[in-house]
């Protein structure tokens, strides 16, 4: 679906915010465009919409029109003449929807996005975060088949936040590919298929999220929280230490893995003796590519 | 489903998407609804400024100057500043595509629109086409108020003839705004510009006067304003039904600065800085 060739961009008298990424998505696909402030992360999407030129190198798109892209911007691209309606039912218009048929599908989006109380309100007097669900609902009413977002999340609430991304991975399942950028990283853990890590305009990590994780999480130590019931005694302690894990805290009970030691051995010990409800690493996958870079 | 495959280079658009009219439609239907949300513009557009122009100023000074001479011959006064009246909203109409292209180039909606597939000049056209047909409802309103003050309004064909010469005379206004709103870096620079540019070549028109009797450094001024040859292309059409042959070069230069502008948003990024 898309495949970047080579891509470098260098803003006048500044420093490359893009250095030769090379990398391809497959259609359906879910994919995370992570990575700190000023990493090129709205550079390559706005490539990727053509709203911004790479200096170097090409983005191919395997599209049966421009239509079939849809680009939700960081920024607030609306129309301020406009309410809310028009604003979301130019998506349904560019996307090649008839006149008669676009206010249906832009209700539809507006009820996605919960604004629909708001359809005839001018977009300069909505909230922040009101703004940024027209820019989305304008997007899933122009029914592209590749979805460009750029921190969409930004703004909106956790319900939001959630029910968008819920919403996303039904599109995908229908065949739909969405990039999507955001510094929301348990969100994008949960939903994500693919994880693109940008740092400092280089591409450093380009993989199925699954297989990320379990590179990152097992490869040297792991920290784990455990909420449990019952008591842990003195004896049992002195097992787990005696089986190489560190113990952190006692309750709950936080512990420390290393490579030679796993979950299962920990769970081996502790399970007859106490009633486990949860086990949360410290750190989770994709925050751990944060702690890298820092 | 066909799939094509779309490349984003370095270079600009593809000249198929530059001379394509697609979308050119939704861009129409979109420029109608700002206008339409706008609705005190909708008022003194289209009601307001040709019912006053003619009714007061126009009434005013044709009861002490019933007759106007011109170099062609004498014409009723309010007859003669029909088509100044008229030059005049067809040459306002240019800031309202200036006002809408800064915000369009300044919100990311000319990439979100071109992105999607608009062709340039369809983009382009569809910003032009609602200017043009206010400014023909605006002339109609003044046109029935004259009729009203009993002016001799003349030939059908004369009166489409001055609009179609007004509809050119709008378009060459409209580019040059598209192609002068590219340098617009903010709200500050255009309202400068606009507030500074538009009231001179308003007053140096001979919107409500005949050229030969001005001062001679207001008829050098007044023909450095290109403004001047619309007006005086309209009365001519209106009261003579013929164009004079400079308004052959409005219209070539209407089109060069069409081309022009069709380059420079092909080869134009359409965000600014780092978004």
């Amino acid at each position: 679906m898309v495949t970047i060739k080579e891509v470098s961009k260098v803003y006048r008298g500044q420093k490359a915010a893009l250095s030769n990424i090379n990398a391809q998505i497959k259609s359906g696909t879910l994919l995370g465009l992570v990575g700190p402030n000023g990493a090129g992360k709205s550079t390559l999407i706005n490539i990727i919409a053509g709203v911004l030129r790479p200096t170097k190198g090409e983005v191919q798109l395997a599209l049966k029109d421009l239509a079939s892209l849809a680009w939700v911007s960081q920024s607030t691209t609306l129309d301020w003449y406009l309410d809310v309606l028009h604003n979301v039912r130019l998506g349904a218009r560019l996307g090649g929807v008839a006149l008669y048929k676009s206010y249906k599908i832009a209700y539809q989006a507006m009820e996605l996005m919960q604004i629909s109380d708001l359809k005839y309100t001018d977009v300069e007097a909505i909230s922040g975060g009101q703004q940024q669900r027209v820019q989305i609902a304008r997007a899933l009413a122009q029914q592209a088949d590749l979805l460009l977002l750029d921190e969409p999340t930004l703004g909106l609430d956790y319900n939001g936040s959630i029910q968008l991304m819920k919403h996303l991975k039904k599109l995908v399942l229908q065949g739909k590919t969405i990039i999507i950028s955001s510094h929301n990283l348990v969100l994008l853990e949960e939903y994500v298929d693919h994880v693109w890590f940008l740092n400092d305009g280089v591409l450093e990590i380009n993989q199925p999220l699954q297989q990320f994780l379990l590179e990152e999480n097992y490869q040297d130590t792991t920290e784990l929280t455990i909420l449990y019931q019952g008591n842990l005694e003195e004896q049992t302690l002195e097992e787990i230490q005696n089986s190489g894990v560190r113990i952190l805290q006692q309750s709950p009970l936080k512990v420390e893995l290393t490579n030679s030691v796993d979950t299962n051995t920990l769970l081996a010990i502790l399970l007859p003796k106490i009633k486990i409800y949860a086990i949360k690493p410290a750190v989770m996958g994709l925050e751990k590519l944060y702690t890298k870079v820092q | 489903m066909d799939m094509g495959k779309i490349v984003r280079k370095n270079k600009g658009l593809g000249w198929r998407q530059i001379v394509s009219l697609h979308k050119y439609s939704t861009v129409v239907e979109y420029e109608i609804l700002a206008f339409w949300q706008a609705k005190a513009q909708v008022f003194n557009s289209l009601l307001w400024s040709p019912i006053l122009n003619p009714l007061f100023f126009g009434a005013g000074v044709a009861s002490f100057a019933p007759k106007t001479s011109t170099i062609f011959g004498t014409s009723n006064y309010l007859a003669f500043i029909f088509p100044g009246i008229v030059g005049l909203g067809f040459f306002r109409v240019c800031s309202h595509i200036i006002y809408r292209l800064t915000v369009e180039r300044r919100y990311g909606l000319q990439g979100l629109k071109i992105g999607a597939g608009a062709g340039v000049l369809g983009y382009i056209l569809g910003h032009l086409t609602l200017p043009a047909i206010v400014a023909v409802l605006q002339s109609l309103v003044t046109m029935s108020v004259l009729v009203l003050l009993s002016t001799p309004i003349g030939s059908m064909k004369n009166i489409l003839l001055m609009l179609g010469v007004g509809i050119i005379s709008a378009w060459f206004w409209g580019v040059l705004g598209i192609l002068i709103s590219f340098s617009f870096k903010s709200y500050t620079q255009r309202d400068v510009f606009m507030n500074l540019i538009m009231v001179p070549i308003t007053l140096s028109s001979p919107a409500f006067y005949p050229l030969q009797n001005t001062p001679k450094y207001l008829q050098m001024i007044s023909l450095c304003n290109p403004l001047t040859y619309n007006i005086v292309a309209m009365r001519e059409a209106f009261l003579y039904g013929k164009l004079p042959s400079s308004f052959f070069l409005t219209i070539i230069l209407t089109l060069v600065l069409l081309i022009g502008n069709m380059l420079l948003i092909s080869k134009k990024e359409f965000l600014d800085s780092k978004n």
